[in-house]
């Protein structure tokens, strides 16, 4: 039902900016004047976001009110990908990311992506309770660890 | 690297604080966790999971400070452990084996704790919370335990490996016959843990005070939190208590564990169980109260380590609310325990010391380690404290006394007289016997009460001096038979006692 809206989140902020909107119309539902849901959702709404919802308004079945919570139930059940990198990514690495995870690890997933230089390269990655450090930090951390000696000896030479 | 780090790298799992609920924290995340293990928040702090649900973990803090949502935690993939060396003795640690402040003169300090049973550095790391032994490796109480106490050794006898409960209102004197306990077993060599409940930390301080004015700390550790410190540690504290003892048990020495006071430890407890929502049973406590406690009072009895007899005696106590026996902890660690000792406020008021009610007070196993002359003289005791008892009851109608009456009316006020003990005081049993054969066979019953007093301390401290004196009369009791054969053999040779004491007054 939610899944046309739902495949244009890719990243955490972009899901919140969603529920802002969901909530705005909420609260158009019930208060203020007739018509000013309407106009809410023609003025007030990113383009898409208000495209997708006048699609499946023109649904005479479908009530707004539980169109409305049950999206916003849908956002918050979304599973969040945690991604610590070493750069500031574009829109353009974002999707990149966002599809490879689609595909590679499953539909509904947004990305909560945030930027730490300290990690050199390479990304942390925390999905469902489950950490991963594929970053160079940790790589040069395991390198010191375990050949310490020698990467002394070399920088000495 | 933080313990955080290590910890992280480690288990490759990680979560983040969703609420924080005084003591409770709920995480989400950590799909891996197990109930009991202990986790580490990235802010340095402790815990130890309670519960698991679909969503959350439930984790109990074991650090003072407040964790904030969005606080990340790690796993460490292991139950509660702490460190115990023979190091320990003499010191004062919380619940998680950490030296006190004022009394740390080694570091003990558990920061990581390890696997169970590794041992490194001379030190063992011990998981807290086990399953207690099974029945194959325990064995029949058959050995006396003495409590420096009169009445208590005489009357409510106890046995080594017997857990007993000591019961009564608050500031009965509780805590001066436990101390006693601990003073009379420390003196034999006896390993005891003074597991000191949400205590004040003043009353803490007297315990620690107590073990260094006689000279016993060396065979003494004290597990003490206070009603300052976090729910969960304070929850943690007899099970630590237990954790030491089993330690020192395993290496062939008997130990004495006091867990005071048990309503305490349910009463934090069950403020834990409600702010995780449990659902409350009677009195608001949770449903698994009695098995929480029971499990813990299982780890004390008498056991077989390498082939011999080692025991682990535990004294748990009760504060009763307006002498209210019937109480629903109390009751439970009636069930739980081999009998209790009762402190009678009554008795207190009228100026008992110790106020201990020998016929409200029980012991399952005590008789059973006593030897025949003992049994048969507590048998006679007990029999002659109930007569008394009648006695004083049938005077309130104002009756004429014959001789004899009389005769046993005296002879009972010098009884109690002979019972009442100073708190710093211990008498050792077999002189207590001895004591008691002579007062039986009329040796005080034309002295005043203060006099008998003064005889029967000079007596006691030429038993606690004069080591020829101690081992006649060690040796005599083991000669003996019955008590009426000692009161005869008393009356008949007065130097038992009169030849020492009396020649002192």
């Amino acid at each position: 039902m939610y899944n046309e809206i739902l495949s244009h989140i890719r990243t955490k902020s972009e899901a919140w900016q969603l529920e802002d909107e969901v909530d705005l119309l909420l609260d158009h539902l019930y208060k203020g004047k007739a018509g000013e849901f309407d106009l809410a959702l023609k003025n007030d709404l990113r383009a898409w976001v208000s495209e997708q919802l006048l699609s499946a308004f023109a649904n005479p079945d479908v009530k707004k009110d539980e169109y409305l919570r049950g999206l916003k139930e849908a956002i918050a059940k979304l599973r969040e990908l945690k991604l610590t990198l070493a750069f500031e990514p574009t829109q353009n690495s974002i999707e990149k990311i966002h599809d490879w995870v689609r595909r590679n690890v499953g539909e509904n997933i947004i990305l909560d992506v945030t930027f730490n230089p300290t990690i050199f390269a390479g990304a942390i990655v925390i999905f469902e309770g489950k950490y991963r450090d594929l970053s160079l930090r940790n790589k040069f951390r395991e390198q010191f660890g375990e050949n310490r000696e020698r990467i002394f000896e070399i920088l000495g030479k | 690297m933080s313990d955080f780090q290590i910890y992280l790298d480690k288990t490759q799992e990680v979560g983040f604080v969703e609420q924080s609920l005084q003591t409770l924290a709920y995480v989400k995340g950590l799909p891996g966790a197990k109930t009991n293990e202990v986790v580490v928040f990235e802010t340095g702090e402790t815990g130890q999971v309670l519960s698991l649900t679909d969503e959350y973990v439930e984790v109990l803090l074991l650090s003072k400070t407040k964790v904030h949502v969005g606080t990340r935690v790690a796993r460490t993939g292991q139950q509660l452990t702490i460190a115990i060396s023979e190091d320990i003795l003499g010191k004062t640690i919380n619940s998680l084996g950490i030296p006190t402040v004022g009394s740390a003169k080694q570091d003990l300090a558990v920061k990581n704790p390890k696997l169970s049973q590794e041992k490194s550095g001379g030190r063992e790391y011990r998981y807290i919370d086990i399953t207690p032994p099974g029945i194959n490796v325990r064995k029949n109480i058959d050995k006396p335990f003495e409590s420096g106490v009169s009445i208590v050794d005489l009357v409510v006898p106890m046995g080594r490996g017997q857990r007993e409960l000591v019961i009564g209102d608050r500031k009965t004197g509780k805590t001066e016959f436990l101390l006693q306990n601990v003073l009379t077993q420390a003196q034999k060599g006896v390993i005891c843990v003074y597991g000191a409940i949400a205590k004040k930390r003043l009353d803490i301080k007297m315990i620690e005070d107590f073990f260094i004015k006689n000279n016993i700390q060396g065979n003494v550790v004290v597990v003490a939190t206070s009603s300052s410190d976090p729910s969960g540690l304070v929850f943690l504290t007899p099970y630590t208590a237990m954790t030491i003892a089993e330690y020192f048990r395993d290496r062939g020495r008997d130990t004495l564990v006091i867990l005071d006071d048990m309503t305490a430890h349910a009463k934090y407890y069950r403020e834990i169980t409600l702010l995780a929502k449990r659902f409350p049973g009677r009195s608001s406590y949770p449903g698994d109260i009695f098995y929480v406690h029971a499990r813990l009072m299982e780890r004390a009895g008498n056991f077989i380590v390498n082939k011999a007899e080692v025991s682990i005696t535990c004294l748990p106590v009760a504060e009763l609310v307006l002498s209210d026996l019937s109480g629903f902890i109390q009751t439970n660690l009636m069930a739980m325990t081999d009998g209790h000792i009762y402190f009678d406020i009554d008795l207190f008021n009228q100026g008992r010391r110790p106020p201990v009610n020998p016929f409200l007070s029980v012991t399952r196993v005590g008789r059973q380690a006593q030897t025949p002359m003992l049994r048969d003289l507590s048998r006679q005791l007990t029999s002659f404290l109930l007569h008394l008892e009648d006695l004083r009851q049938f005077m309130h109608f104002g009756a004429e006394l014959s001789e004899k009456t009389r005769r046993e009316l005296a002879l009972g006020e010098r009884l109690t007289a002979f019972f009442d003990q100073a708190p710093d005081a211990i008498v050792p049993l077999n002189i207590n016997v001895i004591l008691l054969s002579c007062l039986w066979g009329g040796f005080w019953k034309d002295v005043e009460v203060s006099q008998m007093k003064r005889d029967q301390e000079l007596i006691i401290a030429d038993y606690q001096k004069d080591a020829n004196y101690k081992t006649k009369i060690d040796n005599l009791l083991l000669n003996i038979k019955t008590f009426a054969e000692l009161v005869d053999f008393v009356k008949q040779d007065e130097s038992v006692v009169m030849g020492l004491g009396r020649k002192n007054v």
